[in-house]
């Protein structure tokens, strides 16, 4: 069953060509990374599908209707934590229910709690350590109605272990609410650790080189990421992105 | 510290050069003055509290509508925010005698005085105040389908407060100095009243007494300000 769809969409910025003819089908409840190097525009493709950019060419589809150039379908986690320093944790986490109108407190707590934040639900975000904020920012993403989720290089700004931890929670809470992410990171590891399916993005204009199915099983635990099998995977999605590069320096 | 040294010298050379009271008095002798006429200048203080008061309320209301306005109508920002330089151009002290002219000598001209020279800072601190909301958080906010009202309201409005308060900050002691102001050009109580009296007559230590209760009265607004900011903004964990 399709769920997410891009269909050929181009953009470009004055005479810059930032997206080349990116083709994407999505299914319900899959985990979707992609992967390619900084300023690849991937973070302008999430600008797409949440509406706030209108392509040149192209379509967008969310469960067979159309939401090119039309907000509010989407949830998304940016790079920063974006929390609003003058709402509480719990307020901030319950921003997009207010949004809606629809306040479900009780809710907000409890999966606050499961994150490991219930001592913090009445502290304001600058007491708050990097890992706590992003945690705080996904909380926010999954409380809102929305199936799909997008996550732009949520852990890209924390230190290796923090980031460790972090995807590891991450994946036992997808397990748990199944919901659809769409994840973008420049980090091969991570890439491979968390999705189901890997599309590698080449820079300049962006466009998919190449699509990789990951096929370890699930639940996924750290020790995976010293797996023979994961190496090799490792290296052959290496080699996709120095391709990508290659070509744009030569 | 330091002002207790400055008054200490002005006192001893105040003694010790011999000057005339009606040039320099001592600071002594001001404070006598301040107690000795001390139920007049309470009328006087408590009527120039009050005129700056509303006046300042005034101009931070007028302040206020004038900023949301043009931010939320752009249209409105390109053609007025000109003219609102302009009004600042003009010296208050050339407006006045027209006010007064206009509208009599009641409170409604000075109300306007103290408006004009309140509101400025207020709509322009909360301008840039509104325009200064980080990008990520207004593409956040759009994403996630808010409204143009929720926009406003939910994230420019609370990230603007500590522009607004220092542009508050500013017009509390404009708001002292218009209503001073106003107060010379006709009034029948207030400190700018007492001022020109003493002034008229060589009364140079009620001069002082003058300028000491101006300067306590923009304090005190100051104060009062930085407090209703510290529980605002300290307290909601910004700092």
């Amino acid at each position: 069953m399709e769920y997410l769809t891009l269909d050929n969409v181009n953009m470009s910025f004055h005479s810059h060509h930032v997206l080349k003819d990116i083709t994407l089908h999505i299914k319900k409840g899959e985990f979707i990374s992609l992967l390619g190097p900084s300023g690849s525009g991937k973070s302008t493709l999430f600008h797409l599908i949440g509406g706030l950019l209108h392509p040149d060419s192209g379509h967008i589809y969310l469960n067979n209707k159309e939401i090119t150039n039309k907000k509010g379908h989407i949830s998304y986690m940016p790079q920063t934590p974006s929390l609003f320093p003058w709402r509480t944790l719990l307020e901030n986490v319950m921003l997009i229910q207010e949004l809606s109108g629809k306040k479900e407190k009780e809710k907000a707590i409890a999966m606050l709690h499961k994150a490991g934040l219930s001592s913090f639900i009445h502290e304001y975000p600058s007491a708050l350590s990097g890992g706590m904020q992003q945690r705080a920012s996904f909380i926010r993403a999954l409380l809102s109605e929305k199936d799909i989720l997008l996550l732009d290089e949520p852990f890209g700004a924390l230190d290796e272990f923090t980031r460790l931890d972090m995807q590891q929670w991450l994946l036992n809470l997808w397990e748990q609410y199944k919901r659809t992410i769409l994840f973008i990171t420049h980090n091969i590891e991570e890439a491979l650790f968390l999705s189901d399916r890997i599309f590698v993005i080449s820079k300049n204009p962006a466009r998919i080189i190449k699509e990789v199915i990951v096929p370890f099983n699930r639940p996924r635990q750290q020790k995976l990421y010293f797996h023979q099998g994961f190496l090799q995977y490792k290296q052959e999605l290496y080699s996709y992105l120095k391709e990508g590069f290659d070509e744009f320096y030569h | 510290m330091v002002l207790l040294l400055l008054l200490i010298v002005w006192q001893y050379s105040v003694i010790y050069f011999k000057v005339e009271d009606w040039l320099l008095p001592s600071p002594m002798k001001i404070v006598e003055e301040a107690i000795l006429s001390r139920e007049t200048l309470k009328v006087h203080f408590l009527s120039t509290l009050f005129l700056s008061l509303y006046g300042f309320l005034l101009g931070t209301a007028v302040g206020l509508t004038i900023a949301i306005l043009l931010h939320r109508v752009s249209f409105l920002k390109k053609t007025i925010y000109p003219l609102l330089i302009l009004t600042q151009n003009i010296p208050v002290i050339v407006l006045a005698p027209l006010l007064i002219i206009w509208f009599g000598f009641g409170i409604l001209p000075k109300l306007i005085i103290i408006k004009l020279v309140c509101f400025f800072p207020i709509t322009i601190s909360c301008i840039d105040g509104f325009t200064q909301t980080p990008t990520e958080l207004k593409h956040y906010m759009k994403m996630s389908g808010a409204n143009a009202r929720q926009l406003f309201w939910k994230l420019e409005w609370p990230n603007s407060l500590p522009f607004l308060f220092s542009g508050l900050k500013i017009s509390a002691t404009y708001s002292v100095m218009g209503a001073v102001i106003s107060e010379w050009l006709g009034a029948k109580s207030g400190i700018g009243v007492y001022m020109t009296l003493a002034s008229s007559s060589f009364r140079t230590d009620r001069v002082f007494v003058a300028i000491f209760f101006i300067m306590m009265l923009s304090l005190l607004f100051f104060l009062v300000i930085q407090l209703v900011e510290h529980w605002f903004i300290t307290k909601k964990g910004r700092r």
